[in-house]
Protein backbone atom coordinates (compact mmCIF):
# COMPACT_ATOMS: atom_id res chain seq x y z
CA UNK A 1 0.00 0.00 0.00
CA UNK A 2 1.07 3.06 -1.02
CA UNK A 3 1.87 6.44 1.17
CA UNK A 4 -1.15 8.85 1.79
CA UNK A 5 -1.18 11.57 -0.23
CA UNK A 6 -3.49 13.30 2.69
CA UNK A 7 -4.01 12.58 5.82
CA UNK A 8 -6.67 14.25 8.24
CA UNK A 9 -6.05 12.51 11.92
CA UNK A 10 -8.32 14.33 14.63
CA UNK A 11 -9.92 17.14 12.88
CA UNK A 12 -11.91 19.09 14.80
CA UNK A 13 -12.65 22.96 14.21
CA UNK A 14 -14.80 25.39 16.70
CA UNK A 15 -15.05 29.12 14.90
CA UNK A 16 -14.44 31.78 17.49
CA UNK A 17 -17.49 32.97 19.06
CA UNK A 18 -19.77 29.74 18.12
CA UNK A 19 -20.29 26.79 20.92
CA UNK A 20 -20.75 24.18 18.68
CA UNK A 21 -18.01 22.95 16.61
CA UNK A 22 -18.27 22.43 12.63
CA UNK A 23 -15.91 20.04 12.52
CA UNK A 24 -15.86 17.33 14.44
CA UNK A 25 -13.04 14.76 15.24
CA UNK A 26 -13.03 13.79 11.38
CA UNK A 27 -9.81 11.25 10.58
CA UNK A 28 -9.34 10.34 6.62
CA UNK A 29 -6.50 9.13 4.36
CA UNK A 30 -6.76 10.11 0.53
CA UNK A 31 -4.84 8.03 -1.56
CA UNK A 32 -2.70 9.68 -4.67
CA UNK A 33 -4.86 9.49 -7.94
CA UNK A 34 -8.20 9.51 -5.12
CA UNK A 35 -11.38 11.15 -6.74
CA UNK A 36 -13.20 11.58 -3.47
CA UNK A 37 -17.04 12.92 -3.43
CA UNK A 38 -17.53 14.81 -0.33
CA UNK A 39 -21.42 14.71 0.14
CA UNK A 40 -23.36 16.73 2.83
CA UNK A 41 -26.39 18.78 3.49
CA UNK A 42 -25.41 22.79 3.85
CA UNK A 43 -24.06 23.59 7.11
CA UNK A 44 -22.38 19.73 7.14
CA UNK A 45 -18.79 21.30 7.10
CA UNK A 46 -17.76 20.09 3.82
CA UNK A 47 -16.09 23.56 2.83
CA UNK A 48 -15.16 23.93 6.00
CA UNK A 49 -13.29 20.96 5.83
CA UNK A 50 -11.55 22.23 2.37
CA UNK A 51 -10.72 25.64 3.83
CA UNK A 52 -8.93 23.89 6.40
CA UNK A 53 -7.38 21.29 4.26
CA UNK A 54 -6.79 24.44 2.27
CA UNK A 55 -5.25 26.53 5.14
CA UNK A 56 -7.69 29.17 4.52
CA UNK A 57 -8.98 28.51 8.27
CA UNK A 58 -7.19 26.58 10.94
CA UNK A 59 -8.28 23.65 12.44
CA UNK A 60 -9.00 23.95 16.49
CA UNK A 61 -7.21 20.33 17.14
CA UNK A 62 -5.78 17.49 15.15
CA UNK A 63 -3.28 17.50 12.35
CA UNK A 64 -3.67 17.38 8.25
CA UNK A 65 -0.19 15.68 6.68
CA UNK A 66 0.29 16.45 2.68
CA UNK A 67 2.91 14.02 1.93
CA UNK A 68 3.60 12.88 5.19
CA UNK A 69 4.55 16.81 6.38
CA UNK A 70 2.33 19.25 8.13
CA UNK A 71 0.34 21.27 6.24
CA UNK A 72 1.58 24.26 8.80
CA UNK A 73 4.87 23.61 8.07
CA UNK A 74 4.85 24.65 4.54
CA UNK A 75 5.43 28.05 2.84
CA UNK A 76 3.13 29.51 1.28
CA UNK A 77 4.46 29.53 -1.95
CA UNK A 78 5.56 25.66 -1.25
CA UNK A 79 1.94 24.71 -0.36
CA UNK A 80 0.33 27.22 -3.20
CA UNK A 81 2.27 24.64 -6.61
CA UNK A 82 0.66 21.45 -4.61
CA UNK A 83 -2.68 22.69 -3.35
CA UNK A 84 -5.57 24.55 -5.89
CA UNK A 85 -8.97 25.10 -4.38
CA UNK A 86 -11.55 26.35 -7.00
CA UNK A 87 -15.07 28.10 -5.41
CA UNK A 88 -18.22 29.02 -7.68
CA UNK A 89 -16.86 32.15 -6.29
CA UNK A 90 -14.36 32.88 -9.23
CA UNK A 91 -12.87 36.01 -7.38
CA UNK A 92 -11.28 33.89 -5.05
CA UNK A 93 -9.17 32.70 -7.83
CA UNK A 94 -8.77 35.66 -10.61
CA UNK A 95 -7.90 39.38 -10.37
CA UNK A 96 -11.43 40.93 -11.52
CA UNK A 97 -9.90 44.28 -12.74
CA UNK A 98 -6.66 42.64 -14.46
CA UNK A 99 -6.90 41.24 -18.14
CA UNK A 100 -6.96 37.34 -18.84
CA UNK A 101 -3.33 37.96 -19.93
CA UNK A 102 -1.76 39.49 -16.74
CA UNK A 103 -3.96 36.76 -14.80
CA UNK A 104 -1.91 34.79 -16.60
CA UNK A 105 1.33 35.75 -16.12
CA UNK A 106 0.35 35.87 -12.11
CA UNK A 107 -0.80 32.85 -12.14
CA UNK A 108 3.20 31.72 -12.87
CA UNK A 109 3.91 33.67 -10.13
CA UNK A 110 3.10 30.55 -8.12
CA UNK A 111 5.50 28.58 -9.89
CA UNK A 112 9.51 29.39 -10.23
CA UNK A 113 9.97 32.33 -12.53
CA UNK A 114 12.40 30.18 -14.56
CA UNK A 115 9.82 27.53 -15.86
CA UNK A 116 8.02 31.06 -17.68
CA UNK A 117 11.31 32.03 -19.05
CA UNK A 118 11.88 29.21 -21.02
CA UNK A 119 9.16 29.95 -23.05
CA UNK A 120 10.10 31.30 -26.12
CA UNK A 121 7.18 33.54 -26.92
CA UNK A 122 4.71 33.41 -23.64
CA UNK A 123 1.92 34.85 -25.51
CA UNK A 124 1.54 31.84 -27.73
CA UNK A 125 2.19 29.40 -25.16
CA UNK A 126 -0.93 30.84 -23.08
CA UNK A 127 -3.15 31.29 -26.22
CA UNK A 128 -2.57 27.52 -27.05
CA UNK A 129 -2.98 26.37 -23.26
CA UNK A 130 -6.22 28.57 -22.73
CA UNK A 131 -7.74 27.03 -26.31
CA UNK A 132 -7.54 23.32 -24.41
CA UNK A 133 -10.29 24.70 -21.95
CA UNK A 134 -12.05 27.83 -24.15
CA UNK A 135 -11.90 28.32 -27.36
CA UNK A 136 -13.03 32.36 -26.76
CA UNK A 137 -10.27 33.16 -24.40
CA UNK A 138 -7.31 33.03 -26.30
CA UNK A 139 -9.20 35.90 -28.10
CA UNK A 140 -9.79 37.68 -25.31
CA UNK A 141 -6.14 38.49 -24.04
CA UNK A 142 -6.81 42.21 -23.48
CA UNK A 143 -10.04 41.63 -22.05
CA UNK A 144 -10.67 42.46 -18.58
CA UNK A 145 -11.99 39.22 -16.51
CA UNK A 146 -14.54 40.92 -15.08
CA UNK A 147 -16.94 41.04 -17.84
CA UNK A 148 -16.00 37.77 -18.91
CA UNK A 149 -19.05 35.32 -18.65
CA UNK A 150 -19.44 33.24 -15.79
CA UNK A 151 -18.46 29.66 -17.67
CA UNK A 152 -15.40 32.07 -19.48
CA UNK A 153 -13.64 33.14 -16.11
CA UNK A 154 -14.56 29.34 -14.76
CA UNK A 155 -12.62 27.63 -17.36
CA UNK A 156 -9.86 30.18 -17.18
CA UNK A 157 -9.48 29.42 -13.32
CA UNK A 158 -9.03 25.99 -14.21
CA UNK A 159 -6.78 26.66 -17.45
CA UNK A 160 -4.30 28.94 -14.63
CA UNK A 161 -4.57 25.77 -12.36
CA UNK A 162 -3.15 23.49 -14.92
CA UNK A 163 -0.65 25.39 -15.74
CA UNK A 164 1.23 23.64 -13.66
CA UNK A 165 -0.67 20.43 -12.79
CA UNK A 166 -0.97 20.50 -8.86
CA UNK A 167 -0.65 17.54 -6.26
CA UNK A 168 -4.48 18.11 -4.84
CA UNK A 169 -6.88 19.68 -6.48
CA UNK A 170 -10.23 20.67 -4.30
CA UNK A 171 -13.05 21.33 -6.20
CA UNK A 172 -16.11 23.21 -3.79
CA UNK A 173 -18.95 23.47 -5.72
CA UNK A 174 -17.31 25.52 -8.75
CA UNK A 175 -19.56 24.67 -11.03
CA UNK A 176 -22.79 25.84 -8.61
CA UNK A 177 -23.03 29.08 -10.16
CA UNK A 178 -23.44 27.83 -13.25
CA UNK A 179 -26.31 26.97 -15.49
CA UNK A 180 -26.89 23.78 -16.13
CA UNK A 181 -25.64 22.84 -19.31
CA UNK A 182 -22.33 25.00 -18.75
CA UNK A 183 -21.89 23.43 -15.66
CA UNK A 184 -22.82 19.99 -17.05
CA UNK A 185 -19.93 21.19 -19.77
CA UNK A 186 -17.23 22.64 -16.96
CA UNK A 187 -17.67 19.28 -15.09
CA UNK A 188 -17.20 16.53 -17.48
CA UNK A 189 -14.27 18.51 -18.81
CA UNK A 190 -12.71 19.20 -15.05
CA UNK A 191 -13.32 15.21 -14.76
CA UNK A 192 -11.44 14.81 -18.01
CA UNK A 193 -8.08 17.30 -17.05
CA UNK A 194 -8.21 15.45 -13.76
CA UNK A 195 -8.29 11.96 -15.41
CA UNK A 196 -5.39 13.13 -18.12
CA UNK A 197 -3.31 14.46 -15.68
CA UNK A 198 -3.62 11.67 -13.24
CA UNK A 199 -4.41 14.45 -10.60
CA UNK A 200 -5.70 13.27 -6.66
CA UNK A 201 -8.94 15.41 -6.22
CA UNK A 202 -11.42 16.14 -3.74
CA UNK A 203 -14.75 17.46 -5.21
CA UNK A 204 -18.06 18.72 -2.70
CA UNK A 205 -21.45 18.41 -3.68
CA UNK A 206 -24.26 17.71 -3.13
CA UNK A 207 -25.82 17.10 -5.86
CA UNK A 208 -27.11 13.07 -6.09
CA UNK A 209 -25.88 12.44 -9.61
CA UNK A 210 -22.94 14.41 -9.18
CA UNK A 211 -21.77 12.08 -6.72
CA UNK A 212 -22.91 8.82 -8.44
CA UNK A 213 -21.29 9.61 -11.26
CA UNK A 214 -17.30 11.10 -10.44
CA UNK A 215 -15.04 9.89 -8.39
CA UNK A 216 -13.83 6.49 -6.89
CA UNK A 217 -14.42 7.03 -3.15
CA UNK A 218 -17.11 8.75 -1.08
CA UNK A 219 -17.02 10.64 2.06
CA UNK A 220 -20.51 11.87 3.57
CA UNK A 221 -20.04 14.26 6.15
CA UNK A 222 -23.08 15.28 8.70
CA UNK A 223 -22.88 17.71 11.44
CA UNK A 224 -19.11 18.24 11.67
CA UNK A 225 -18.84 14.08 11.73
CA UNK A 226 -18.19 11.54 9.30
CA UNK A 227 -21.33 10.04 8.83
CA UNK A 228 -20.61 7.26 6.25
CA UNK A 229 -17.27 6.02 4.02
CA UNK A 230 -17.62 4.16 0.90
CA UNK A 231 -14.63 2.84 -1.01
CA UNK A 232 -14.01 1.93 -4.60
CA UNK A 233 -16.07 -0.81 -4.45
CA UNK A 234 -19.21 -0.07 -2.18
CA UNK A 235 -19.38 3.48 -4.25
CA UNK A 236 -20.34 1.32 -7.25
CA UNK A 237 -22.92 -0.70 -6.16
CA UNK A 238 -24.34 2.99 -4.60
CA UNK A 239 -27.81 3.99 -5.65
CA UNK A 240 -29.59 7.30 -5.84
CA UNK A 241 -31.93 6.05 -3.01
CA UNK A 242 -28.57 4.83 -0.68
CA UNK A 243 -27.40 8.64 -0.90
CA UNK A 244 -30.80 9.97 -0.35
CA UNK A 245 -30.95 7.79 2.77
CA UNK A 246 -27.90 9.81 4.13
CA UNK A 247 -29.60 12.85 4.04
CA UNK A 248 -32.02 11.98 6.34
CA UNK A 249 -31.90 13.81 9.99
CA UNK A 250 -29.97 11.32 12.06
CA UNK A 251 -31.96 11.70 15.34
CA UNK A 252 -34.31 14.18 16.81
CA UNK A 253 -34.06 14.32 20.05
CA UNK B 1 -0.91 83.15 -16.81
CA UNK B 2 0.59 80.40 -19.09
CA UNK B 3 3.69 80.60 -16.54
CA UNK B 4 1.91 80.63 -13.49
CA UNK B 5 0.03 77.10 -14.46
CA UNK B 6 3.44 76.16 -15.89
CA UNK B 7 4.93 76.41 -12.37
CA UNK B 8 2.17 75.05 -10.79
CA UNK B 9 2.10 72.20 -12.50
CA UNK B 10 5.15 70.37 -12.51
CA UNK B 11 5.70 70.33 -9.14
CA UNK B 12 2.44 69.30 -8.42
CA UNK B 13 3.16 66.33 -10.90
CA UNK B 14 4.41 63.79 -8.51
CA UNK B 15 1.95 64.08 -6.30
CA UNK B 16 -1.17 63.55 -8.64
CA UNK B 17 0.69 60.57 -9.49
CA UNK B 18 1.21 59.34 -5.76
CA UNK B 19 -2.61 60.05 -5.68
CA UNK B 20 -3.06 58.11 -8.89
CA UNK B 21 -1.28 55.15 -7.94
CA UNK B 22 -2.76 55.08 -4.54
CA UNK B 23 -5.93 54.98 -5.33
CA UNK B 24 -6.10 53.54 -8.60
CA UNK B 25 -3.63 50.93 -8.46
CA UNK B 26 -3.13 50.00 -4.64
CA UNK B 27 -7.32 50.91 -4.02
CA UNK B 28 -6.37 52.47 -0.72
CA UNK B 29 -7.47 55.68 0.37
CA UNK B 30 -3.83 57.40 1.37
CA UNK B 31 -4.69 60.73 3.32
CA UNK B 32 -0.58 60.37 4.43
CA UNK B 33 0.34 62.33 1.14
CA UNK B 34 -0.79 65.07 2.12
CA UNK B 35 1.69 64.90 5.19
CA UNK B 36 4.52 63.49 3.23
CA UNK B 37 3.89 66.45 0.88
CA UNK B 38 5.27 68.64 4.23
CA UNK B 39 7.70 66.43 5.28
CA UNK B 40 9.37 66.42 2.03
CA UNK B 41 9.69 70.32 2.22
CA UNK B 42 10.39 70.38 5.98
CA UNK B 43 13.25 67.86 5.08
CA UNK B 44 14.68 69.73 2.46
CA UNK B 45 14.06 73.27 3.65
CA UNK B 46 15.82 72.10 7.39
CA UNK B 47 18.93 70.22 5.32
CA UNK B 48 19.25 73.43 2.83
CA UNK B 49 19.40 75.47 6.32
CA UNK B 50 22.38 73.26 7.84
CA UNK B 51 24.12 73.87 4.44
CA UNK B 52 24.17 70.63 3.12
CA UNK B 53 23.98 70.15 -1.10
CA UNK B 54 20.50 70.59 -2.70
CA UNK B 55 21.30 66.88 -3.93
CA UNK B 56 21.77 65.58 -0.72
CA UNK B 57 18.90 67.68 0.61
CA UNK B 58 16.44 66.40 -2.10
CA UNK B 59 17.41 62.51 -1.49
CA UNK B 60 16.99 62.50 1.91
CA UNK B 61 13.32 64.61 0.90
CA UNK B 62 12.89 61.02 -1.24
CA UNK B 63 14.04 59.18 1.44
CA UNK B 64 11.97 60.41 4.21
CA UNK B 65 8.82 60.12 2.01
CA UNK B 66 9.60 56.69 1.85
CA UNK B 67 9.94 56.04 5.93
CA UNK B 68 6.73 57.50 6.06
CA UNK B 69 5.16 55.53 3.55
CA UNK B 70 6.48 52.43 5.24
CA UNK B 71 4.98 53.59 8.25
CA UNK B 72 1.74 53.86 7.02
CA UNK B 73 2.09 50.56 5.33
CA UNK B 74 3.23 48.57 8.67
CA UNK B 75 -0.13 50.39 10.46
CA UNK B 76 -2.47 48.52 8.62
CA UNK B 77 -0.14 45.53 8.34
CA UNK B 78 -2.58 42.10 8.01
CA UNK B 79 -5.63 44.92 7.61
CA UNK B 80 -5.96 45.59 11.37
CA UNK B 81 -6.35 49.24 10.27
CA UNK B 82 -8.35 50.65 7.47
CA UNK B 83 -6.12 52.37 5.01
CA UNK B 84 -8.38 55.58 5.55
CA UNK B 85 -7.98 55.21 9.01
CA UNK B 86 -4.16 54.19 9.09
CA UNK B 87 -3.65 57.56 6.79
CA UNK B 88 -5.26 60.05 8.96
CA UNK B 89 -3.44 58.70 11.79
CA UNK B 90 -0.33 58.89 10.42
CA UNK B 91 -1.05 62.18 9.16
CA UNK B 92 -1.71 63.66 12.67
CA UNK B 93 1.85 61.85 13.84
CA UNK B 94 3.60 63.44 10.64
CA UNK B 95 2.11 67.12 11.81
CA UNK B 96 4.51 66.73 14.80
CA UNK B 97 7.33 64.67 13.17
CA UNK B 98 7.24 67.84 10.61
CA UNK B 99 7.14 70.67 12.96
CA UNK B 100 10.41 68.75 14.83
CA UNK B 101 12.35 68.57 11.74
CA UNK B 102 11.75 72.47 10.84
CA UNK B 103 11.54 73.55 14.15
CA UNK B 104 9.36 76.73 13.29
CA UNK B 105 6.51 76.56 11.17
CA UNK B 106 8.42 78.16 8.15
CA UNK B 107 11.82 78.25 6.54
CA UNK B 108 12.25 80.22 3.25
CA UNK B 109 14.34 79.25 0.88
CA UNK B 110 14.67 82.53 -1.14
CA UNK B 111 18.47 83.48 0.00
CA UNK B 112 19.58 79.60 -0.59
CA UNK B 113 20.93 77.93 -3.80
CA UNK B 114 18.17 74.61 -4.48
CA UNK B 115 17.63 72.44 -7.41
CA UNK B 116 16.33 74.72 -9.65
CA UNK B 117 17.75 78.14 -8.88
CA UNK B 118 20.71 77.73 -11.23
CA UNK B 119 22.80 79.70 -8.42
CA UNK B 120 23.64 82.36 -10.44
CA UNK B 121 20.54 84.49 -11.85
CA UNK B 122 17.22 82.13 -11.19
CA UNK B 123 14.95 83.52 -14.09
CA UNK B 124 11.37 82.28 -13.87
CA UNK B 125 11.85 80.41 -17.25
CA UNK B 126 14.85 78.57 -15.91
CA UNK B 127 12.86 77.39 -12.79
CA UNK B 128 10.33 76.41 -14.68
CA UNK B 129 12.36 74.18 -16.90
CA UNK B 130 14.65 72.44 -14.43
CA UNK B 131 11.36 72.00 -12.22
CA UNK B 132 9.67 70.42 -14.89
CA UNK B 133 12.67 68.48 -16.01
CA UNK B 134 13.25 66.92 -12.33
CA UNK B 135 9.70 66.35 -12.25
CA UNK B 136 9.25 64.49 -15.16
CA UNK B 137 12.23 62.27 -15.15
CA UNK B 138 10.66 61.07 -11.60
CA UNK B 139 6.86 60.36 -12.96
CA UNK B 140 8.45 58.76 -16.31
CA UNK B 141 10.85 56.37 -14.59
CA UNK B 142 7.50 55.90 -11.82
CA UNK B 143 5.74 54.85 -14.82
CA UNK B 144 8.20 52.77 -16.32
CA UNK B 145 8.25 50.69 -13.15
CA UNK B 146 4.49 50.47 -13.75
CA UNK B 147 4.67 48.58 -16.73
CA UNK B 148 7.31 46.24 -15.35
CA UNK B 149 6.31 42.72 -13.41
CA UNK B 150 6.82 44.70 -10.02
CA UNK B 151 4.21 47.15 -11.50
CA UNK B 152 1.71 44.07 -12.47
CA UNK B 153 2.33 42.43 -8.91
CA UNK B 154 1.44 45.76 -7.37
CA UNK B 155 -2.13 46.22 -9.27
CA UNK B 156 -2.69 42.56 -8.25
CA UNK B 157 -2.18 43.32 -4.43
CA UNK B 158 -4.55 46.22 -5.37
CA UNK B 159 -7.16 44.56 -7.36
CA UNK B 160 -6.85 41.02 -4.56
CA UNK B 161 -4.47 41.06 -2.12
CA UNK B 162 -6.03 37.46 -1.27
CA UNK B 163 -5.58 35.93 -4.43
CA UNK B 164 -2.04 37.17 -4.16
CA UNK B 165 -0.91 35.90 -0.74
CA UNK B 166 -2.60 32.14 -1.98
CA UNK B 167 -0.25 32.81 -4.83
CA UNK B 168 3.07 32.30 -2.24
CA UNK B 169 3.29 36.23 -2.42
CA UNK B 170 4.82 38.34 0.48
CA UNK B 171 1.31 40.79 0.38
CA UNK B 172 3.11 43.26 3.57
CA UNK B 173 6.07 43.83 1.32
CA UNK B 174 4.15 44.98 -1.95
CA UNK B 175 2.15 46.96 0.57
CA UNK B 176 5.30 48.51 1.73
CA UNK B 177 6.76 48.73 -1.75
CA UNK B 178 3.53 50.45 -2.84
CA UNK B 179 3.02 52.86 -0.19
CA UNK B 180 6.85 53.88 0.12
CA UNK B 181 6.38 54.56 -3.56
CA UNK B 182 3.57 56.70 -3.45
CA UNK B 183 4.67 58.45 -0.71
CA UNK B 184 8.14 59.20 -1.60
CA UNK B 185 6.79 60.97 -4.61
CA UNK B 186 4.45 63.25 -2.52
CA UNK B 187 7.48 64.14 -0.82
CA UNK B 188 9.26 65.21 -4.49
CA UNK B 189 5.83 66.90 -5.04
CA UNK B 190 6.64 69.04 -1.60
CA UNK B 191 9.97 69.74 -2.32
CA UNK B 192 9.41 70.99 -5.45
CA UNK B 193 7.04 72.97 -4.66
CA UNK B 194 8.99 74.58 -1.76
CA UNK B 195 11.55 75.72 -3.88
CA UNK B 196 9.13 77.22 -6.54
CA UNK B 197 7.56 78.76 -3.89
CA UNK B 198 10.50 80.13 -2.17
CA UNK B 199 9.30 78.27 1.24
CA UNK B 200 8.40 75.68 3.36
CA UNK B 201 5.60 76.18 5.56
CA UNK B 202 3.62 73.88 7.97
CA UNK B 203 0.67 74.20 5.88
CA UNK B 204 1.10 73.77 3.05
CA UNK B 205 0.18 70.51 2.37
CA UNK B 206 -3.64 71.01 3.27
CA UNK B 207 -6.12 69.25 1.22
CA UNK B 208 -3.53 68.62 -1.29
CA UNK B 209 -4.64 64.92 -1.45
CA UNK B 210 -8.01 65.54 -2.22
CA UNK B 211 -7.23 68.46 -4.87
CA UNK B 212 -4.95 66.04 -6.54
CA UNK B 213 -7.22 63.06 -7.04
CA UNK B 214 -9.90 65.52 -8.12
CA UNK B 215 -7.46 66.70 -10.82
CA UNK B 216 -6.74 62.80 -11.82
CA UNK B 217 -10.35 62.37 -12.02
CA UNK B 218 -10.80 64.83 -13.97
CA UNK B 219 -8.06 63.84 -16.08
CA UNK B 220 -8.98 60.39 -16.45
CA UNK B 221 -12.75 61.86 -18.17
CA UNK B 222 -10.53 63.49 -20.42
CA UNK B 223 -8.33 60.89 -21.47
CA UNK B 224 -11.09 58.87 -22.16
CA UNK B 225 -12.98 61.64 -24.39
CA UNK B 226 -9.63 62.17 -26.01
CA UNK B 227 -8.50 58.58 -26.27
CA UNK B 228 -11.22 55.81 -25.65
CA UNK B 229 -8.50 53.61 -26.78
CA UNK B 230 -6.66 51.60 -23.79
CA UNK B 231 -3.34 52.79 -23.35
CA UNK B 232 -0.30 51.17 -21.82
CA UNK B 233 -1.06 51.20 -18.49
CA UNK B 234 2.30 53.30 -17.22
CA UNK B 235 1.56 56.29 -20.35
CA UNK B 236 -2.21 56.07 -19.50
CA UNK B 237 -1.14 56.90 -15.69
CA UNK B 238 1.50 59.97 -17.07
CA UNK B 239 -1.03 61.45 -19.31
CA UNK B 240 -3.75 61.09 -16.78
CA UNK B 241 -2.20 63.15 -14.25
CA UNK B 242 -0.83 65.90 -16.88
CA UNK B 243 -4.06 65.45 -18.34
CA UNK B 244 -5.60 66.45 -15.06
CA UNK B 245 -3.63 68.64 -13.02
CA UNK B 246 -3.24 70.96 -16.29
CA UNK B 247 -6.98 71.13 -16.09
CA UNK B 248 -7.24 71.58 -12.77
CA UNK B 249 -5.08 74.31 -12.91
CA UNK B 250 -6.19 76.00 -15.87
CA UNK B 251 -9.94 76.34 -13.95
CA UNK B 252 -8.00 77.49 -10.70
CA UNK B 253 -6.22 79.98 -12.46
CA UNK B 254 -8.86 80.84 -14.61
CA UNK B 255 -11.51 81.15 -11.95
CA UNK B 256 -8.99 84.07 -9.85
CA UNK B 257 -8.82 86.19 -13.29
CA UNK B 258 -12.52 86.27 -13.77
CA UNK B 259 -12.08 88.11 -10.47
CA UNK B 260 -13.67 85.09 -8.15
CA UNK B 261 -13.58 85.87 -4.26
CA UNK B 262 -10.96 83.10 -3.21
CA UNK B 263 -12.97 82.07 -0.32
CA UNK B 264 -15.50 80.48 -3.15
CA UNK B 265 -12.77 78.79 -5.26
CA UNK B 266 -12.78 75.54 -3.32
CA UNK B 267 -16.44 75.44 -3.19
CA UNK B 268 -17.21 75.90 -6.79
CA UNK B 269 -14.19 73.67 -7.80
CA UNK B 270 -15.87 70.96 -5.60
CA UNK B 271 -19.23 71.35 -6.86
CA UNK B 272 -18.26 71.36 -10.64
CA UNK B 273 -16.37 67.89 -9.91
CA UNK B 274 -19.68 66.43 -8.11
CA UNK B 275 -20.94 67.29 -10.98
CA UNK B 276 -18.98 66.01 -12.97
CA UNK B 277 -18.87 62.51 -11.18
CA UNK B 278 -22.59 62.28 -11.20
CA UNK B 279 -22.83 62.63 -15.14
CA UNK B 280 -19.52 60.68 -16.06
CA UNK B 281 -20.64 57.86 -13.44
CA UNK B 282 -17.58 56.33 -12.62
CA UNK B 283 -17.01 54.54 -9.56
CA UNK B 284 -13.39 53.31 -8.31
CA UNK B 285 -13.79 50.31 -6.65
CA UNK B 286 -17.33 48.96 -7.39
CA UNK B 287 -17.45 49.18 -11.23
CA UNK B 288 -14.98 46.04 -11.78
CA UNK B 289 -18.01 43.77 -9.84
CA UNK B 290 -20.47 44.58 -12.32
CA UNK B 291 -21.30 42.67 -14.80
CA UNK B 292 -21.60 44.80 -18.56
CA UNK B 293 -26.01 45.44 -18.63
CA UNK B 294 -25.59 45.77 -22.28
Amino acid sequence: MNHPLLEIKNLSYTPQGLSRSVLNNINYKIYPGDFVILLGSNGSGKSSLLKTIDRRTEATTGDILLSNKKISHYSQKEFASQVITLTQNTVDSLFPSLTVLENCFLALERLSIKTFLNQQNPKQFFSTHLKQFNNNLAHHFSTHVSVLSGGEQQALVLALSMLHPPKLLLLDEHVSALDPKAAEHLLKFTAKIIDEHKITCVLTTHDLKTALRFGNRLLALSNGKVSREFNEKEKKALTQEDLLNLYLPPQII
Amino acid sequence: MFTAILSQLFPLLPLALAVYISFFILRATDLTLDGSFVLGAAVFAKMLELNYAPMLAGIAALTAGMLAGTGVALIQRKQKIDSLLAGILATFVLLSVNLLIMGRPNISLLAKVTLVSTGINASDLSVNILSGAYSSILCLGVCLILVTRYGLLLRAFGDNPNLLHRLGKNVETHRIGGFALTNSLAAASGCLTAQTIGYADIGMGFGLTLTALGAVILGQQLLQKLSPKHLLHGIQAFAVCLLGVAFYLLATNGLLRLNLNPIYLKMVLGLTLIMFLRTANICTTKRIYESPTT
